[in-house]
């Protein structure tokens, strides 16, 4: 072995190929389309619907209606919209009413049918995985191409578990997010625990001063335990700085609060608030699973509590989107209501739905887009598509287009160009 | 001394002086459980009858049985994943009486009839195996007790039984394979027969039996099932409780009588000694002659073929570089920072204050010489060193159905080969080898990935860059545009690994390539490419003898990839090695060292060397770098400057921290606070199969954590205590998800990271003074305060205080130091939950109701202790906060 460590008969492709590496061609689709201008929108509140929520007992109703038994069909009766020719379920109601503001995709579709965790991140990375890259998610995405639109802010921000597939994959944890459970006890980490007064906290850090200047004087050339110090300042600063006060719900009217409603109401509203402080991406989880245990999962009997979920949703995503406009936020604010997959017409023994993916609805809003179209078509059981597919990848470049990301860009995987989506086309008529 | 016969005469004549007047199988809450039929007719066979003449006495002879011809379960594989419908799982046989596995594969004595674990097993090469599905566990020992009425108390997760002198005491159902996800959530404090004693743990089974000894000896024996069809083999907590006359229960002991309690605290020790003896016998299992042997002649054989290296020293080469260039290197560190660096470098934990205090005061010249044999020595170093491999080789094992990549849980393997130090060919030929058990610990979880398309590409690539310094990467898809390699050269690999030739899947080439694009996809979808080893320059013919299985291609691979007349493969470990504790590599990327050039060649060609002439010994090559000068120094701003590794010097190395997994554990250790995790599944009840659900146990160390990623976003699926510790982990850049290998982590400072020790929950656990606190200890003794303070330095920095420090740590101390303490009792430890959350009842709403209030318990904190005044209390644990947030702390001196 020679100690250039190089083997010879490799050698000419090599240095060939050396000079491909400044072409960041690869990959792109071989014939592009007119790019479409870039929409406006700054920030993106993801709403999670975790579980895969049944689109013809939702945003895609049909006349038919099912018996929870062997008669497939709509399991609640439909009603009329802001957008003229368009029905939703009863159970929501506020949303038909300003149905306007909304796009309604129906027409969503991807091969990933029976597993909970890659159907997930299906629906988060906008690809199949790959054995060889690990996909950022779409917040991550989000986060890397805007960064925060304010100083001393995550951009980033998941009201919900942690999970690898809300993460940033190859991006690395720069992208990462800040997640929290509930509203009530803010983020990881970032929040002062009640105990802690302010004259406890200065005596703290008095005395952090004291041992962290002795250890950085001694090693005042290293960046390394600079940039730590620095970091332990900066999280000084997130802490008492304005971003924490985003948790601070109480500073709303009592009457707002009363009206965003439940839980996932205040995480509606907690939404709001980050985003008006410069988070770039919120990604706000209806797992209120103990509303009905299985979530929007509905597998047998949690078919029978669906409808509480439904109301559930229809009254947080109402009030924000009406809050949103109220404070001149909708344009600028695109709201997606997003789920793994979608379920069946027909029922299950248990009278519940089972796992659909080849047909199913995710909802956008605001955003500057030009809502109160309805998109994508389907068949009598919300099955089939029947025009204007959009496909996964079709749905993120909406997203990414309408934040002013080039959705035909490329991320960089260290050396290696990676399209930010899978060959993805925005939906044209949404974008004036 | 009985025998069989005289028993049956007695048994017969009704003369044995024992009465056994209830046998009592419960199963409560579980309602399918308590209303199925009765254990078929067919499955009464009597317990055996083992003499006492046979036994060993004050102990319990543990023996194994299998099954002839052993079931091993075959890889995971990603089919459904409805969460509402059973899966499909056809691995063993069901659990029987009627057929009890009549092979023994093992015996060992254990002290009494309680077991957390067995012996594992272990095939020619050592590494796990499984054993057949099912296997039984027979325990039998001679009890004398003194004569009194008992009350007996079985406790199992399977099916287990307890007879005297083969007259059957007790029984517990077996494990079904059963499907459920929203069942009720059991009270497990209702659902035990005997209040007071330990939590019983989720889907474990008891039964009472009453019972009037005699005060003769009797032989008792347990038997219990581990595993079975579509049932993963768990022994759960397996044990033999007595009360004798209504007093308390202890647990039965080899010698009856001697045995120490049943309470949470008995079982704890038990449990954690019987994990040391576990460790021993496992050891000496894993330890084959032949396999020795084999593994000697092929070092000889190293020995004879190595390249030659002239060379000296490290320092030799490292000195002669800084002279040429007249850069004056660093000074050397002083004792307590060598000893601090070198404790976490070796095993991964900050040295006891006693350790720095004797280390300080030995004068020798030979100190750090002998610490530095000290800590090679210790066991730490596979603790040490299992997170870099997981790292390196992508470890990924799923709790919960398989992702992307995910293998087996070989971190087993990995500990084990480390504690056993093996040589690095063999570790490197034993993993790619994939022998033994796939889904429970074995090299064999090394060679799985799910929802791969070709799994063995993904591993001829984790191995290339691991060991080669190869990274093929991009040619799973295309020809490498900078990397001499092309798409054929992989799957020529993967080939090997796979043994058979490689059909390219479409879905493994570059899409949508533009016409413009340099980038080269030299093969096409369905081609056959036949494994071959593609490197020209490592491409000696074996060595005769080294091959042990003609033509096949896997031990080839490994014994080309380990062949000692090309030092890549040395050259590349010990570059690793060398990266890790000098901050940098000789060569960087380690991993990928294609377009790098060697910072010093000469220094790298006789390091590999000094590897392979002694026997790939890993640790010969540690103590070299260790002992050296060039290690030895303090840390500059000069040596952490990032420059082209040709133009490194090494005047002083670089500045480290600790990585995620050292820091967690140097917090908790020096807390002497437990991570407090709970078990690491979503199925504690063991109802599963292997290919859905995984048990990865309640972790000690910090690399025993898994990822908890709650895909799902379901709250009954989270893990609020285990996620505290996760967070502090992932932070500091452990990966939940290690889909792909990585040999650097990203170790870049982030607000989060103090963010969390200062205001986490994790922070706010180990800075308080609860009853469990090493500090609450350290702060209840009597001593001056100067001490004290002193005490506190040492620990978490390892070096005395300075005087200014000295003085503001007084400031804040003094006020009420001397009335600090109450006079109180200690604070009784808070409540816990006794429902029993898992996958049967997770969509049960109120299992989402007790995982939310668990997490707020979790977020409220350790209680703190009632013997310290508060103002004081709180005094004291913000010495704490400032002492463990301080960046000296996280920093290698």
């Amino acid at each position: 072995m020679t100690p250039d460590l190089t083997r010879r008969d490799f050698l000419t492709r090599a240095a060939l190929a050396a000079g491909a590496l400044s072409l960041p061609s690869f990959a792109r689709a071989a014939d592009p389309k007119p790019a479409l201008p870039l929409g406006k929108a700054e920030h993106c509140l993801f709403i999670w619907l975790g579980g895969g929520m049944a689109q013809i007992d939702t945003f895609d109703p049909k006349p038919t209606r099912g018996d929870g038994k062997k008669q497939a069909g709509s399991y609640y009766a439909s009603i009329d919209t802001a957008i003229p020719g368009a029905q939703v379920c009863e159970h929501l109601p506020r949303v038909a009413k300003m149905f306007d503001r909304f796009v309604p995709v129906r027409s969503l579709n991807h091969n990933v049918i029976d597993e909970h965790a890659a159907a997930t991140n299906r629906m988060h990375t906008g690809r199949p995985v790959s054995g060889s890259v690990v996909y950022p998610s779409i917040g991550s995405i989000v986060a890397h191409q805007r960064k925060a639109a304010a100083d001393g802010v995550p951009p980033y921000v998941v009201i919900g578990y942690p999970s690898a597939t809300r993460g940033p994959g190859f991006l690395g944890p720069k992208a990462g997010y800040v997640y929290l459970t509930d509203t009530a006890s803010g983020p990881a980490g970032l929040t002062r625990p009640p105990e802690i007064t302010l004259e406890r906290a200065a005596r703290r850090e008095a005395l952090l001063g004291l041992v962290r200047n002795g250890f950085v004087q001694r090693n005042a050339e290293d960046r390394i335990v600079r940039d730590y110090d620095e970091a332990i300042a900066e999280s000084f600063k997130l802490q008492g700085g304005d971003f924490m006060r985003a948790f601070e719900l109480g500073e709303e009217p009592e009457a707002l609060r009363a009206e965003y409603g439940d839980e996932f109401g205040q995480r509606c509203l907690l939404g709001r608030r980050l985003i008006q402080r410069g988070v770039r991406f919120v990604e706000v989880g209806f797992n209120l699973n103990f509303v009905n245990g299985a979530g929007w999962d509905t597998h047998n009997a949690a078919q029978e509590q669906q409808h509480e979920l439904i109301q559930r949703l229809d009254r947080g995503l109402a009030v924000l989107v009406g809050d949103l406009e109220k404070q001149h936020l909708l344009d600028k604010t695109l709201v997606v209501v997003a789920t793994e997959f979608g379920r069946p017409g027909g029922f299950d023994a248990g009278g519940g739905r089972g796992h659909y993916a080849k047909c199913f609805s995710g909802v956008l809003a605001g955003g500057g887009l030009r809502t109160g179209q309805v998109v994508g078509q389907t068949d009598d059981y919300a099955m089939n598509i029947t025009a204007e597919p959009v496909g996964v990848p079709d749905f993120f470049a909406t997203i990414f287009a309408t934040l002013g990301i080039d959705p035909a860009k490329n991320l960089m995987d260290g050396d290696r160009p990676v399209p930010i989506t899978d060959k993805g086309q925005p939906i044209a008529k949404l974008f004036a | 001394m009985f025998t069989s016969r005289h028993l049956i005469a007695l048994l017969c004549t009704g003369s044995l002086s024992l009465a056994v007047t209830e046998v009592q199988p419960v199963a409560t809450e579980n309602k399918a459980a308590a209303k199925a039929p009765p254990e078929k007719k067919a499955e009464a066979v009597s317990p055996p009858i083992i003499t006492a003449a046979e036994l060993p006495r004050g102990a319990v002879r543990v023996e194994i049985f299998e099954h002839a011809g052993s079931a091993v379960e075959t890889a995971i594989e990603t089919t459904g994943g409805n969460d509402s419908a059973p899966p499909k799982d056809a691995a063993g046989e069901d659990a029987s009486w009627a057929t009890t596995p009549s092979v023994k594969t093992d015996e060992y004595a254990e002290p009494a009839f309680a077991f957390s674990a067995v012996t594992a097993k272990y095939n020619g090469r050592g590494v796990m195996v499984d054993r057949s599905r099912p296997f039984l566990l027979r325990a039998a020992g001679v009890i004398t007790l003194p004569p009194g009425e008992y009350r007996l108390l079985l406790r199992s997760l399977t099916g287990a039984r307890v007879a005297l002198d083969g007259q059957q005491l007790a029984l517990t159902p077996h494990l079904k394979n059963k499907f459920g996800d929203a069942e009720p959530v059991p009270d497990q404090a209702k659902t035990q027969l005997v209040p007071g004693l330990p939590l019983l743990p989720p889907g474990h089974k008891e039964a009472l039996a009453n019972w009037r000894a005699d005060g003769q000896p009797h032989v008792l024996t347990l038997e219990a099932f581990v595993g079975g069809k579509i049932i993963r083999p768990e022994l759960g907590e397996l044990s033999v409780a007595v009360s004798k006359d209504g007093g308390p229960f202890v647990l039965l002991g080899g010698d009856g009588t001697t045995a120490r309690a049943f309470d949470e605290a008995g079982w704890t020790a038990g449990t954690a000694a019987q994990r040391e003896r576990l460790a021993a016998l496992n050891a000496a299992r894993r330890r084959n002659p032949a396999e020795d042997a084999y593994w000697k002649m092929r070092n000889d054989l190293a020995r004879q073929h190595a390249a030659p290296a002239p060379g000296a020293s490290i320092d030799a080469f490292i000195d002669a570089k800084l002279q040429a260039t007249k850069v004056v290197p660093a000074p050397l560190t002083g004792d307590a920072a060598f000893l601090r660096r070198a404790t976490l470098d070796v095993i991964g934990l900050l040295p006891t204050v006693e350790e720095v205090a004797a280390f300080l005061a030995d004068t020798s010249p030979e100190k750090r010489a002998r610490a530095i044999d000290r800590l090679l020595a210790d066991v730490g170093w596979a603790d040490r060193w299992v997170p870099y491999w997981q790292d390196v080789l992508a470890e990924n094992p799923s709790m919960l159905k398989g992702t992307l990549n995910n293998t087996g849980p070989f971190r087993a393997w990995l500990y084990e080969a480390l504690r056993d130090n093996l040589p690095m060919d063999r570790f490197a030929t034993t993993l790619l080898t994939m022998e033994g058990s796939a889904q429970n610990g074995g090299p064999a979880g090394f060679g799985l990935a799910t929802q791969n398309d070709l799994p063995m590409a993904a591993k001829a690539q984790i191995v290339s860059s691991a060991f080669l310094a190869m990274e093929m990467k991009c040619a799973r898809c295309h020809d490498a545009p900078n990397h001499p390699f092309d798409q054929a050269d992989l799957f020529k690999l993967t080939g090997m690994l796979q043994r058979t030739p490689v059909k390219v899947p479409g879905t493994s080439l570059a899409q949508g390539l533009a016409k413009s694009s340099h980038v080269v996809l030299s093969l096409t979808a369905g081609q056959l490419i036949e494994p071959h080893w593609p490197f020209a320059d490592l491409a000696a013919e074996p060595l005769p003898g080294v091959i042990r299985r003609p033509g096949d291609t896997r031990e080839e691979f490994a014994v080309r990839l380990t062949d000692p007349r090309h030092d890549r493969f040395a050259q590349v470990l010990v570059n690793r090695l060398w990266k890790e504790w000098l901050g940098f590599g000789i060569v960087d990327p380690v991993d990928d060292w294609e377009s790098a050039r060697p910072a010093n060649p000469e220094l790298l060609r006789w390091l590999g060397r000094e590897l392979i002439t002694h026997d790939y010994d890993l640790k010969h090559v540690a103590r070299l770098i260790l002992n050296s000068q060039c290690y030895q120094r303090t840390p500059t701003a000069a040596g952490s400057r990032v420059v082209k590794s040709a133009g490194r010097l090494f005047e002083a190395p670089a500045r480290r921290r600790m990585n995620a997994e050292q820091l967690v554990d140097a917090l908790f250790t020096v807390s002497g606070k437990s991570f407090d995790a709970e078990t690491l599944t979503q199925d504690p009840e063991c109802r599963q199969p292997a290919k859905d659900h995984s048990n990865f146990g309640v972790p000690r160390r910090a690399w025993e954590f898994a990822g908890l990623s709650n895909e799902r976003d379901r709250q009954a699926l989270a893990k609020p205590r285990a996620q505290v510790v996760v967070d502090v982990l992932a932070a500091f850049g452990w990966r939940e998800s290690r889909a792909e290998p990585r040999s650097v982590r990203d170790h870049d400072a982030n607000v989060l990271q103090p963010a969390l020790l200062a205001n986490g929950t994790g922070g706010a656990r180990l800075i308080r003074l609860s009853e469990d606190s090493s500090f609450t200890a350290l702060a209840l003794h009597a001593q001056p305060l100067p001490e004290l303070i002193a005490q506190l330095f040492l620990r978490l920095l390892s070096r005395p205080p300075m005087p200014e420090e000295a003085v503001a740590f007084q400031e804040l101390l003094e006020p009420g130091y001397g009335g600090r303490l109450t006079g109180a009792a200690p604070a009784r430890p808070a409540p816990r939950n006794t429902r029993a959350v898992s996958w049967a009842n997770h969509l049960n709403p109120e299992a989402s109701r007790i995982v939310v209030e668990i997490e707020q318990q979790v977020k409220a904190g350790d209680g703190p202790t009632t013997r310290l005044q508060t103002a004081w209390r709180e005094r004291m644990e913000d010495a704490l906060w400032a002492l463990m947030l301080s960046p000296e702390f996280l920093h290698l001196p």
